[in-house]
């Protein structure tokens, strides 16, 4: 069951959301229920604290008495895998590092086509909810939260004895065993060697001659073993 | 009876050399009207004779070693890593004399070497050729300055490996002689073999571990004398800082006692002094409404202003209990600490982000457990190598930067208000600061 936290302060424009995630959810198999507010008041922090599964959050950037950026503040505390729409009035233009820091899904302007960008966000929503959407990791007293779609792969460093997380971006190294990763990153990623855990989201495809793994960004990394091959085979 | 007596004799002669030559090494002249001196002698005499008499020919030396360690170290008083040395060049003259003596005489006269031993006279003979022998070698004030300088140079805090060392010699020492001059017992051997394997063993690691750790005090020497370039480079810098700061101060003086006519002057002359003219910027100051007045807002609206001319894509988010926060309450010493990491942060995200394609500053104030939080976030590009930002002077901008993070560790390190947090979200590093009100 999906569960839509819905705040926004503008009468209308709550009920063009509400309609707008109705209609989306009528050509959905899957069950669905809708927690509506108008402001950020006590109720609404009940229910972002009560641990519901499957949130997906709609947000209205300001409100009388509230800003969105403190509520996601205190989601992201508690919560980093609910998925968070937000709708503003304002230029989107100084929300993109904002959009990166807390993670949402999408910002949206109300007055640039919104029920459409809505219904897009919604239905991208529908496909990753309720999966593991970011690896969390506090290592030398440095919080790293890492949006598990960035990630190509993940090796072992001998020399060092760290975990390399290898992304689009960059490469963050922290002291974990593989075997701890793998549990962390979950079922998305699959050992291709003794030292390499792969996101298959991210595979593309393999050189079996050369032993070679290309990714969707182009990387590449050559840490195969036999067993990776014949299950890859297999599907 | 002649045997007993030639034994004695010889014994006798050879303590007395062993201690002339001790005492010429240490460079302490024998008193010869001390009862111990004689007591040494005797000693020594006994043991000689017993050692050689009672054990066998292969570790006659290695007791006779111990024993004049033991004794020299009483009668002479020094720590026991020169006793040992000394002792152990002692013995090292005594064998060299000896082999003088036996190349003279069996090499150069061509006598039997089995008369050294069998014949009273020459036996005696050979005492008193060795002592001889050695009594010139040690008249060599050169050579006695040289080996006394270099024994009390030593001042090795491991005593382990000089007694290994020492016996290692001596074991050596005592194979060189008697493969030469006798038939060794194969048990003896293979004992001696293993015995010399695992000093060796010992003193490779200990000499190894010694090395290393000398490597590291001088990366530690050469790491301070860096640091202290360093610093002596930042206070020349910050002398000549302050004598600039001082000059500009006095013209400003001037220029505000002029009066009102001189106002735009000054603050053109402040604005070429920060190499920048800023223009007010009135949408800015909307924004900044809600921040904190008293220094805080000042500081921002500069910083802005600065990033808005750097085409830096900002967002500052104020959360509304900051407004109502008591700011004025807080201590004057506690907000310059404030404005300092502040400071800080905010020149340390612009100067990340200004040489990206894609630059992205966010400044969000918050209030939370009775505590002012915040959090300045950028967005970087490569990889981030936190574990040294701490560290002074270390930087990638060049010289003359990489304090600024140094300073706000020692600002947190001494104030309990204050503590910091690092957050890496995907490509964004932030910095929160956690100020207890």
């Amino acid at each position: 069951m999906v569960s839509f936290i819905i705040c926004e302060d503008n009468k209308k424009m709550n009920e063009n959301v509400v309609n707008i995630v109705d209609k989306i959810m009528m050509k959905n198999k899957m069950s669905y229920k809708k927690y509506i507010f108008f402001d950020y008041d006590s109720s609404f922090m009940t229910v972002m604290e009560r641990k519901i599964p499957n949130k997906i959050y709609i947000l209205d950037i300001e409100t009388p008495t509230s800003s969105g950026i403190d509520i996601v503040r205190k989601i992201r505390e508690k919560d980093l895998h609910s998925i968070i729409i937000f709708l503003t009035s304002h230029d989107e233009l100084g929300y993109i590092i904002l959009k990166q820091e807390f993670m949402f899904l999408s910002f949206i302007c109300k007055f640039d086509d919104y029920e459409q960008k809505l219904s897009e966000s919604i239905k991208k929503a529908l496909k990753i909810v309720g999966q593991k959407l970011v690896l969390s990791i506090t290592d030398s007293g440095v919080i790293y939260n890492i949006p598990i779609d960035d990630i190509l792969y993940i090796t072992r460093d001998s020399v060092d004895r760290k975990c390399i997380i290898k992304t689009d971006y960059t490469e963050f190294r922290v002291n974990r065993s593989l075997s701890e990763m793998l549990v962390e990153v979950g079922s998305k990623f699959k050992q291709s060697h003794r030292a390499c855990i792969i996101n298959m989201e991210r595979f593309r495809k393999m050189d079996k001659r050369k032993k070679l793994i290309t990714f969707d960004s182009g990387d590449t990394i050559d840490l195969v073993n036999d067993d990776f091959k014949k299950e890859l085979a297999k599907r | 009876m002649i045997k007993v007596l030639q034994d004695l004799i010889g014994a006798g002669v050879m303590s007395l050399i062993a201690f002339y030559i001790f005492s010429k090494l240490c460079k302490k002249e024998i008193d010869w009207k001390s009862r111990k001196t004689y007591e040494f002698l005797l000693i020594y005499m006994i043991v000689i004779i017993v050692s050689y008499i009672g054990t066998s020919k292969f570790f006659k030396n290695m007791i006779n070693f111990i024993c004049f360690v033991v004794l020299t170290k009483y009668m002479f008083k020094k720590n026991i890593n020169k006793t040992v040395l000394l002792s152990l060049l002692t013995l090292g003259i005594v064998a060299i004399s000896e082999m003088i003596y036996v190349f003279i005489l069996v090499g150069i006269v061509k006598v039997n070497a089995e008369i050294l031993q069998t014949d009273y006279f020459v036996s005696w003979l050979t005492n008193m050729m060795i002592a001889a022998i050695g009594w010139v070698i040690v008249r060599n004030s050169r050579m006695i300055d040289f080996l006394n300088k270099k024994v009390e140079n030593i001042d090795s805090q491991n005593r382990m490996i000089v007694i290994m060392f020492a016996i290692l010699s001596l074991l050596s020492l005592t194979i060189v002689i008697y493969y030469i001059y006798f038939k060794v017992n194969f048990v003896q051997s293979v004992i001696l073999a293993i015995a010399l394997i695992l000093i060796l063993l010992f003193l490779v690691f200990n000499v190894i571990n010694e090395k290393e750790e000398y490597a590291k005090l001088q990366i530690k020497y050469n790491l301070i004398n860096q640091n202290l370039d360093t610093y002596e480079r930042v206070l020349r810098s910050q002398k000549k800082q302050n004598h600039e700061n001082s000059n500009n101060l006095a013209v400003l003086r001037g220029m505000i006692q002029n009066g009102k006519e001189s106002a735009i002057e000054a603050l053109e002359y402040i604005d070429s002094l920060t190499g920048k003219r800023l223009n007010d910027d009135q949408e800015l100051l909307m924004e900044i409404q809600d921040v904190p007045t008293g220094g805080l807002q000042g500081l921002l609206y500069q910083k802005l202003l600065l990033m808005k001319e750097k085409k830096i894509n900002y967002n500052l988010q104020v959360s509304k209990l900051i407004i109502d926060m008591p700011f004025h309450k807080i201590k004057s010493n506690k907000k310059k600490n404030l404005y300092t990491i502040v400071g800080v942060y905010l020149d340390n995200a612009i100067q990340a982000v200004e040489k990206y394609q894609e630059k992205l500053i966010s400044i969000y104030l918050y209030m939370e457990n009775h505590s002012m939080i915040i959090t300045i976030s950028n967005n970087y590009e490569g990889y981030l190598d936190i574990t040294n930002f701490d560290e002074e002077g270390y930087t990638d901008k060049g010289d003359g930067h990489g304090y600024g993070l140094c300073l706000v560790k020692n600002i947190i390190d001494k104030n309990k208000d204050f503590c910091n947090e690092r957050i890496i979200n995907g490509s964004i590093f932030s910095q929160k600061l956690i100020m207890k009100i």
